[in-house]
């Protein structure tokens, strides 16, 4: 697609930068070496390039040799066999005009370009030397501006002239609105002059002289305004953490958060310990808070996921489960046997069980195909994939197969690789997580409204920042609680999120910690880029694989133990979490879930011909609309 | 907020720059996915992982003198899923409604899709219909002649594809940019604002033809 004619005059370049693609990599941690650039062209103007040092086999001239050793090396995230495999290391290319902005991590030795609509590149490494150079190199290009609050990142303004070049005048801060505005600030001048002075003309000089975006437009800013002279402001909506006041009649008061240091993982020796004589699980609750810190070491997830997912029950003995087998062996061929004696005649007026039995075929056939478990044609493995979900939609017919259903078994599959057994565990996985899959979106709507509340007592910066950019329905989160992360983590590091998680501890709905404590890593990126709805979504889609499991598992427990200490906590929180109510009166409104909340859920109208975009909910249909509406403005 | 990336800035290029939304629909496992993939990365995955939730992807085409960005969003088939369709195709001034050529209950699927969006979606859409999958053709189970028929019935842009081979999968993206007007009258928006931001502008920042196929 870009055929350049011109070759680009290099400006700068540096070599030995190691890259982890973004869409590669599942399962072990190669990287490719090869040479990062900045490069001028006639046409397109600067770029950033990285090129992969190692000679790639063309597509066409690939055989099979080449492709099997790959498949088997280097899987990559979507694909694997034929053509793909080899292409491993794909140049990179970023306009320089497209950069949005940069962090710079690990000992100045990774950086991190971010695009405008949203895309988030891999990671360069640079394994000699630092970034340093390339930096700075970046720097006499285009400018940027560091972020005051996240020390790492590296913002590119929009304008290249100074902000401060600008009179006052031309700025329109008070397009629609002046006398309010100036009527507002008068009032609080008159109780709180200075204060209200200096609060006011820090906010003007942090937003034009740091303007982060070319999205900040005037009214934006008269708004952002508005919100800082008005009186009975809520902290969670008081814009920049700088200026949050603390007031515990607005909102909770979250005391620091505590470390949480992970564990080794479960023993073999460990859990031999465990049991007694007869085989019952003794002292279950040490057990779990062992895998809850540490997961447990792969080849005993054979053994120990059969409890957690309560195939065996904790006190059962060695006699009673080897009954408890035998029973549900007999049990599952039995409802197996259901469905492979349906005749192609009776499947031909059974339309409900083909429709199912389609959407299995059409997702076993390309669940996890990157994994050796899982490759190649006619792998045995897949076809005990399509039986046992087969199997699952005689055992739910209601329910039948949904996707995101076969994410959920293959690791289970894989580490049973026993038939009856993988059937079991996933009934067990199923149990905890159906509601995922209901045909109203009923259990993921109530979810997502859950992940909003705690989201907004633990980062209300973030949580009012969403709702300003139509964000506040959470709905880039959508597939990370769908599937509870499968498609976020590397395969490894999947089993060892769910073992953790399926201990239920330390809280229930501890998932949504974990998506809050991903979205605290995130949120300065998420906010100083100023990224809107779509690019939100796109920047949290991008994660994948780029998430670090056991920091992340850290943060949400740190993040639980700041709630349950936190002051003035809102009733409705603490349910979630599992905390008994106060009872008290609630700061934060309570609302019955579904109808109100939904409309409470960020999916707000904004009023005025300066909105772009318009999100509404209307809860009885249950439909969410997403609008672009005229903007005059940009004509 | 709407506003992202190049095309609000004063240095583009010396033509318009168009944004426009576009959606795919279409049954589970049709390939809407690879053809975005293949339009966008120009990449083909055989075993391409389902989508959950949504995908939104970018991509620049050029035209004569004017450079059209699309918005792309990619959304999962299923059935189950289709309530959170309309969150995609609203304010969209394109879809690529897609089945698969070897797959009849595709084809009535993608149907259905054009019906609601003909009811449903902002009036002066752009819909085209893709029939995927065509380097399938001796599988094949929906006759061409059968899907152009209807396509020219109900006033679609209609090719067969191939995201395994990248037949006409670059071409059914520039026929709707073709199609979609690049001007700046906004016509019965109707309930969905059908908004696009046309920036015409001077400087010489991105030379047209550099993003054209």
């Amino acid at each position: 697609m870009d055929e350049l004619n011109d070759q680009g005059v290099e400006l700068y370049s540096h070599h030995g930068v190691l890259v982890k693609s973004q869409n590669q990599i599942r399962d072990d941690d190669s990287h490719c070496s090869g040479t990062l650039s900045i490069i001028e062209y006639s046409g397109i103007g600067k770029c950033i390039e990285w090129k992969p040092t190692e000679v790639l086999v063309d597509s066409e001239t690939n055989d099979q040799e080449w492709a099997m050793v790959n498949a088997v090396g280097r899987r990559n995230r979507t694909s694997s066999g034929s053509n793909e495999s080899q292409s491993r290391c794909r140049s990179v290319r970023i306009e320089v005009a497209h950069l949005k902005s940069f962090r710079v991590t690990r000992n100045r030795q990774q950086v991190t370009l971010m695009e405008r609509d949203g895309t988030t590149h891999s990671v360069f490494f640079f394994q000699h030397g630092n970034a340093d150079c390339f930096v700075a190199a970046l720097k006499g290009n285009i400018k940027t501006v560091r972020s005051k609050k996240d020390k790492h990142l590296y913002i590119v303004p929009d304008e290249p002239e100074s902000q401060l070049d600008r009179s006052f005048a031309e700025l329109e801060l008070f397009t629609e609105n002046t006398t309010d505005v100036v009527w507002k600030f008068v009032r609080n001048l008159h109780h709180r002059p200075y204060e209200t002075t200096l609060e006011t003309f820090a906010k003007l000089t942090d937003i034009w002289l740091f303007k982060s975006s070319e999205q900040r437009r005037e009214e934006e800013v008269a708004e952002l305004l508005n919100r800082s002279l008005t009186l009975n402001e809520t902290s969670a909506d008081a814009i920049g953490e700088e200026y949050a006041v603390v007031d515990l009649r607005n909102g909770p008061l979250l005391p620091p958060r505590p470390p949480a240091p992970r564990g080794p993982p479960l023993s073999i020796e460990q859990w031999a310990q465990f049991q007694d004589e007869d085989g019952h699980i003794v002292e279950v609750e040490i057990l779990k808070d062992i895998i809850f810190r540490g997961g447990v070491v792969p080849n005993l997830r054979y053994e120990v996921w059969k409890f957690l997912l309560g195939y065996f029950p904790w006190d059962s003995t060695h006699a009673d489960r080897q009954k408890l087998r035998k029973q549900k062996v007999e049990e599952y061929f039995q409802m197996k046997l259901q469905w492979r004696s349906i005749t192609p005649g009776q499947e031909q007026r059974f339309s409900d069980y083909r429709e199912r039995k389609s959407l299995v075929e059409k997702d076993v056939n390309r669940t996890d195909r990157t994994l050796p478990f899982f490759a190649g044609e006619n792998n045995e493995n897949l076809m005990l994939l399509s039986d046992i979900l087969m199997t699952y939609v005689m055992y739910n017919f209601d329910l039948g197969y949904v996707q995101g259903m076969s994410d959920l078994l293959s690791p289970i599959l894989c580490v049973m690789t026993n038939e009856v057994d993988a059937f079991w565990c996933f009934v067990g996985f199923m149990d905890k997580v159906c509601s995922n899959f209901e045909l109203d979106q009923a259990g993921m709507k109530q979810q997502l409204q859950q992940l909003h509340c705690l989201l907004s007592v633990t980062l209300p910066d973030l949580s009012a920042y969403l709702e300003k950019h139509e964000s506040g329905n959470m709905f880039f989160c959508f597939r990370w609680l769908l599937v509870l992360f499968k498609r976020e983590f590397s395969y490894q590091d999947i089993m060892r999120l769910w073992e953790v998680l399926w201990t239920d501890l330390p809280c229930p709905n501890f998932h949504l910690l974990l998506c809050v404590a991903v979205l605290d890593t995130q949120q300065h990126i998420l906010m100083e880029n100023n990224y809107g709805f779509t690019e939100i979504l796109k920047h949290i889609n991008d994660l994948s694989l780029h998430i670090e499991l056991d920091s992340t598992l850290s943060k949400a427990e740190g993040i639980y133990h700041q709630l349950t200490s936190a002051i003035c906590l809102p009733d409705v929180a603490r349910k979630i979490i599992g905390l008994d109510p106060l009872g008290g009166p609630d700061t934060l409104e309570q609302k019955e879930p579904l109808q109100t909340t939904d409309i409470d859920n960020g999916l707000k109208v904004e009023e005025g011909p300066e909105s772009l975009e318009t999100l509404t909910f209307s809860p009885r249909t249950g439909e969410v609309a997403f609008e672009r509406s005229l903007n005059l403005n940009y004509l | 907020m709407a506003n992202r990336s190049g095309a609000q800035r004063p240095n583009g290029t010396q033509g318009k720059i168009c944004q426009f939304k576009l959606v795919l629909l279409g049954e589970s496992a049709v390939g809407k996915s690879s053809l975005v993939l293949r339009f966008v990365k120009g990449q083909f995955h055989e075993y391409q992982e389902s989508t959950i939730g949504a995908a939104f992807l970018t991509q620049t085409v050029c035209l004569d003198d004017t450079t059209v960005k699309f918005e792309i969003w990619d959304t999962a088939g299923q059935e189950r899923y289709h309530s959170l369709a309309p969150m995609y195709y609203r304010g969209a001034q394109a879809a690529i409604v897609v089945y698969d050529i070897t797959n009849q209950d595709t084809f009535g699927r993608a149907k259905t899709w054009v019906k609601e969006l003909q009811r449903q979606a902002s009036p002066n859409i752009v819909i085209a219909l893709a029939g995927n999958k065509a380097d399938l053709a001796n599988k094949r189970m929906v006759e061409h002649d059968e899907a152009q028929g209807y396509a020219e019935e109900n006033g679609l842009l209609f090719m067969e594809t191939s995201a395994k081979t990248a037949m006409n999968v670059n071409d059914i993206f520039l026929a709707i940019a073709k199609k979609l007007p690049k001007n700046e009258q906004v016509t019965g928006a109707g309930t969905s604002g059908q908004g696009r931001r046309l920036v015409e502008s001077e400087g010489q920042q991105k030379a047209p033809g550099n993003c054209c196929k």
